[in-house]
């Protein structure tokens, strides 16, 4: 249907950025509100379009009276809609957590939170290629300067390499519109996915690859993976949460809509591309591999912010290679991963940094007699990690199994990367046991340790988190209801196809 | 009722956390409960054989997560027994954990092991079994390790090789799920058959997960090191529960799985080679049983500290039921489940008693005690019943089964295996009675002076446990007639017995005679030493200096107590022969490791080091399209 309100989901936090700058001149209060007011607009828009989307079907919204396949339009489906909700949700905590800081620069940041807000509504909105390019270079660039607010050594080096690999990134990107709109003379998603296979073969490789090579940046994958370790290590908890929980998912999003709906030729229960190389090989492999090295490179580091970043990274990974095997029971285990991944990492980095505040050093020794000082924290780490490991009734504990059976269901060349993935779920698990080990650990060199100060919002937001998990977890066939919707939106090409370029007809 | 007993257990276990620390005996008290009301109720399921229980609990995604429960006669046997010794323990764990630090945790997580424990052995597919497989191995980490750096590094080897293992099973488990489209066991075992013919390749790696996965948790070559680390860092008290029921899942697993296999196989040879009248595949895993308790032995041998020569004992012992079961007669497998009953009751003895020394005393090893005999009399007595039960000296109960192992191995023409059997049977006395001479015998120290038995409370189980050994051992047909209806249950041959009578191809034995000798000879030394010349009693000291005091000398008592490199000469004749195990892990933890390093190194190294690991990231991409160009 067509609802071009929808367009208030990036247009309010763009508004509102500015407003914070000025009237940050003469109060940083209120550009802080400006900011959590913005963002619970767009949670609760959100929540409305959901409903609207589950009773109507896809939204389309149409700027300027041009319809598609010209002009400028979003096009929000079930899965970009149920994906920006938990994100929307993520922000919020993470934005709670910025505004009760004090912070001299509260109405810079706030502004520059409210971009990164707006940027990435719109990339899960938009229905252009050439839009979700400027969305997702305000994205990094939002990013980069979020990962830089730290000021010390680590965090400029970690936000200059992460600069250096989405401005590259973002060129490919670029690159592959280019071709794409010199070819079929349109930026129109839509269109392109349905004029994609009228592409010659050389043409396609160039564009897949294209593409690929600047979205692996952003999701993570090994070997382009290096700007993790210091810009989660070297940035405020509040940005860690955002990077962990929100921006990969956002490379998910585009990663899943290029190289699904829009490149992919989903069937009934499979995907199959219509490229001269099997990708079937391919994506497996790199992504595989980038489990095993964020893995490895995870259980070597004494760094808790740089464990659960290169943890964040292999989840991530086990995601993408379970999108790869391209089954539709994939997307489900994918999805149902996902959905533990952006509750549980913001639970782990919060209650981590409770557990280890007061401390200096913030490397794994500083988890000791962690549970004696913080209780409350320490059960929200544990609840985050058994989230993420996939304890029996968590949504992950699914995802793993229906992996496990996909694999296994014949032997092939998936079954053996997933037998090496084993492993690296086994190192996965070992240093998480470590560390929540480290909890019980009474201290043996007496620190005056004052009983950490009770911070009402990081409270509140673990509370928040844990009881969305508690909620999914027992609540199954409501999670299930919201995963296999998201599965059938995913592979719903001609759906998608459909209400972009039909709806423009009325 | 499963189902309410197991969930009564998480309750419990959330109400005990409510415990105060002063009052932690009522914590222990608890969990004794829960275990006798356990115990009382698998106790009376031993009429309902084949009754089941289904919880569907989900249908998602096209699978149906349930559990089901069935009590089958394997299940109930091994349930019994581990549930007893459990009860047995958790009295001793009263008095024993007044004042061990962290005890909230141990208790905590000890209740999901005892839920676990009725879970996995009822267990009726192969989903139920996982997820208890699992709840144990994660809970078992708390256990052995509530938060102590000591025991760190011991419960990493148990834990990683546990997963590792649990996850092979898992993929062995997928492929079963991918033939069938059912969890259940049965029909697990009934496809994996048929893939024998069709598909050998994938049937031989099924199996193999399978025998991975239960190998690990039962400690067998090349994974026997484990329970030297665990058994030994593990509280006290639990080390009992681990080495006494917890090493004996893996072994349960390949009753309930591998077994039935091989018994298939055996009656169908239809594509499989078959040597002498076993499958190829189970012969082989007798011999890794039979290798297993060769090398355990000779560890035992070779360890000064009192708590890994009883693990690598235990280890031993698995080694002899894996071998009797795995030689696939109903002797064989008989024997193997009669030992793996017999080494839970006397291992957990020794484990308690040596808990008990240690309570006292604080340490483990051995050379820095002894002569505690007279100190802590009934400690030592169980320590001697129990060692003398696992040397297989009659009339306890070691003796009963490992002369079914002995006679199955024979009768069905294993003579290497015997062989093999036989050598570390032999070399369990060189340990065991070291481990006797170093702890109770030879000179007390003088630190320990005025040590004292342990509290009564403490003592009980330990009576228990010896009267069960006896009890065992002089009436085998107690433990012998439910495992005669496990052999039904594989439709196997049931054994000749009566309570007291044991029947083999070979010959037979009647255990009450043999006691009866044994009590005869032993009352009538009793009596000749009444009649004797009235008796002095002399100082164990004097015996040693001849009256005189060592302090005149510069010496003192412990020098006179020769435990420490007891079997030097004799560990110097296999060093040619020896591979460290350990050190083949603690390598490849340390490679593993570096990669890890090397990798974090890289990633985190200067910008110029990344923009070169992005151009050659970018390089390949390139080189890709070019060569599929």
């Amino acid at each position: 249907m067509n609802y071009n309100p929808s367009v208030l989901l990036i247009a309010i936090p763009v508004l509102s950025s500015f407003l914070s700058l000025i009237f940050g001149i003469y109060n940083k209060l209120l550009s802080k509100i400006i900011l959590v007011i913005t963002v619970l607009f767009n949670l609760i828009f959100g929540v409305f379009l959901y409903n609207l989307i589950s009773k109507n079907g896809n939204i389309l919204a149409v700027i300027g009276n041009y319809f598609p396949p010209f002009g400028i339009n979003l096009s929000i489906t079930y899965f970009s809609i149920s994906l920006l909700l938990l994100l929307y949700l993520i922000f919020f905590v993470s934005s709670l957590i910025f505004v009760v800081k004090k912070d001299e620069r509260a109405d810079k940041i706030s502004s520059l939170l409210l971009l990164y807000l707006a940027s990435f509504s719109g990339i899960l909105t938009t229905g252009d290629l050439f839009n979700m390019f400027v969305f997702i270079e305000i994205f990094s660039i939002a990013n980069i300067t979020l990962i830089s607010l730290k000021g010390n050594g680590l965090s400029t080096k970690g936000s200059l390499k992460y600069l250096i690999i989405t401005s590259i990134g973002a060129s490919l990107f670029l690159f592959g519109t280019g071709f794409l709109y010199g070819i079929l003379g349109t930026l129109n998603l839509a269109e392109i996915s349905l004029n994609f296979d009228k592409i010659s073969y050389f043409s396609k490789i160039f564009i897949f690859l294209f593409f690929l090579g600047s979205i692996m940046a952003e999701l993570e994958v090994f070997p382009f993976n290096f700007w993790i370790s210091d810009s989660y290590s070297g940035s405020k908890n509040f940005v860690n949460i955002l990077l962990s929980g929100l921006s990969s998912m956002v490379a998910l999003y585009i990663f899943v809509r290029l190289f699904i709906t829009i490149f992919g030729l989903p069937a009934f229960t499979t995907i199959s591309y219509s490229l001269p190389f099997n990708v079937k090989f391919l994506l497996p492999t790199i992504f595989g591999l980038s489990v095993i090295v964020n893995e490895l490179a995870a259980l070597s580091s004494k760094n808790v912010k740089r464990i659960l970043g290169f943890s964040s990274a292999s989840s991530l990974s086990l995601i993408l290679l379970s999108i790869s095997t391209g089954q539709k029971d994939g997307i489900i285990s994918a999805t149902l991963i996902g959905i533990s991944v952006i509750l549980s990492k913001p639970l782990l980095f919060l209650s981590s940094h409770q557990i280890m505040k007061g401390i200096k050093e913030k490397n794994i020794d500083s988890f000791v007699n962690g549970f004696q000082r913080n209780p409350f924290f320490s059960i929200l780490f544990i609840i985050g990690v058994f989230t993420l490991i996939g304890f029996p009734l968590t949504p992950s504990f699914y995802g793993k199994f229906l992996l496990f059976i996909l694999a296994t269901e014949k032997a092939s060349y998936i079954t053996l990367i997933t037998i090496v993935v084993i492993f690296s779920i086994t190192i996965e698990l070992f240093y998480y046991f470590r560390l929540i080990h480290k909890l019980f650990v009474p201290s043996e060199t007496k620190f005056n340790f004052e009983k950490t100060k009770k911070n009402f919002v990081y409270i509140l937001s673990g509370l928040l988190l844990t009881l969305i998990i508690i909620f999914f977890s027992i609540k199954p066939y409501f999670t299930q209801n919201i995963v296999e919707k998201i599965t059938d939106d995913v592979f719903d090409k001609s759906g998608y196809i459909k209400s972009c370029l039909k709806s423009g007809e009325k | 009722m499963i189902g309410k007993i197991l969930l009564s257990g998480v309750l419990i276990s959330f109400l005990s956390l409510f415990v105060r620390k002063k009052f932690n005996y009522f914590r222990w008290i608890l969990f004794s409960i829960y275990t006798l009301l356990t115990l009382f109720f698998v106790y009376i399921w031993k009429n309902d054989f084949y009754f089941s229980e289904n919880y569907k609990i989900l249908s998602l995604y096209g699978l149906n997560f349930s559990l089901n429960f069935k009590i089958t006669p394997l299940g109930w046997l091994f349930s019994f027994f581990t549930t007893l010794l459990t009860f047995l323990i958790s009295i001793f764990s009263i008095q024993k954990n007044q004042e061990e630090e962290s005890e909230k945790i141990i208790s905590f997580f000890w209740f999901y092991l005892i839920i676990s424990n009725i879970g996995i052995f009822f267990a009726s597919d192969f989903l139920t079994l996982f997820v208890f497989w699992e709840l144990m191995t994660f809970s078992s980490y708390f256990v052995i390790s509530p938060g102590w750096m000591k025991s760190f590094r011991a419960v990493n080897y148990y834990f990683v090789l546990s997963t590792i293992g649990a996850f092979f099973m898992l993929l062995g488990i997928g492929f079963l799920y991918a033939g069938t489209k059912e969890f259940s066991i049965e029909t697990g075992y009934l496809y994996l058959f048929t893939l024998f013919s069709k598909n050998p390749l994938l049937a031989v790696l099924i199996t193999l997960t399978f025998i991975l996965g239960f190998f690990t948790k039962s400690a067998l070559i090349p994974f026997h090191i484990w329970p030297a680390q665990a058994h030994a860092e593990a509280p006290d008290d639990f080390s009992a529960f681990l080495s006494g029921i917890m090493i004996k899942y893996g072994l349960f697993g390949n009753l309930l799985f591998l077994v039935p296999l091989f018994l298939l196989i055996k009656e169908y040879p239809a594509t499989q080679i078959i040597t002498n009248k076993i499958p190829l595949f189970s012969h082989i895993l007798a011999w890794v049983g039979a290798i297993t308790s060769v090398v355990a032995t000779f560890l035992a041998i070779e360890s000064n500290d009192m708590k890994k020569l009883a693990a690598y004992s235990t280890v031993a012992n698995i080694g002899y039921a894996t071998t009797a079961m795995f030689t696939l007669s109903s002797y064989g497998i008989a024997g193997g489940i009669f030992q793996i009953v017999t080494h839970a009751i006397f291992k957990t003895a020794i484990f308690l008693s040596l808990a008990a020394v240690k309570y006292r005393t604080h340490e483990r090893e051995m050379h820095k005690l002894g002569g505690l005999a007279y100190k802590m009399p009934v400690t030592f007595l169980t320590f001697l019943l129990g060692i003398i039960a696992a040397a297989g000296i009659p009339p306890l109960n070691g003796y009963a089964s490992k002369w079914m192992i002995y006679q199955s191995l024979l009768a069905y023409r294993f003579p290497f295996l015997t062989v093999m059997i036989f050598l570390s049977s032999t070399g369990a006395f060189m340990y065991l009675f070291r481990a006797l001479h170093s702890i109770f015998l030879g000179q007390l120290p003088e630190k320990f002076d005025d040590i004292k038995e342990v509290p009564i409370l403490m003592q009980i189980p330990m009576y228990i446990l010896m009267g069960l050994m006896l009890l065992t051992g002089v009436y085998p047909g107690i433990v012998l007639k439910p495992i005669n209806s496990v052999l039904q249950f594989y439709n196997l041959q049931p054994l000749k017995l009566t309570y007291t009578t044991m029947f083999s191809t070979l010959s037979s034995v009647d255990s009450l005679k043999v006691f009866l000798t044994f009590a005869g000879s032993f009352a009538f030394a009793f009596i000749l030493y009444l009649l004797g010349k009235p008796r002095k009693h002399v100082q164990p000291l004097d015996n040693y200096t001849a009256g005189q005091d060592p302090k005149e000398f510069g010496l003192t008592r412990e020098l006179y107590h020769f435990a420490l490199k007891f079997y030097e000469p004799f560990e110097h004749m296999f060093d040619s022969y020896r591979t460290d195990t350990k050190e083949f892990y603690d390598s490849f933890e340390r490679k593993v490791n570096e990669i890890g390093k090397f990798l974090k190194e890289t990633l985190s190294g200067n910008i110029r080091n990344s923009v070169y690991i992005f151009i050659f990231g970018l390089v390949i991409i390139i080189l890709y399209g070019w060569l599929v160009w």
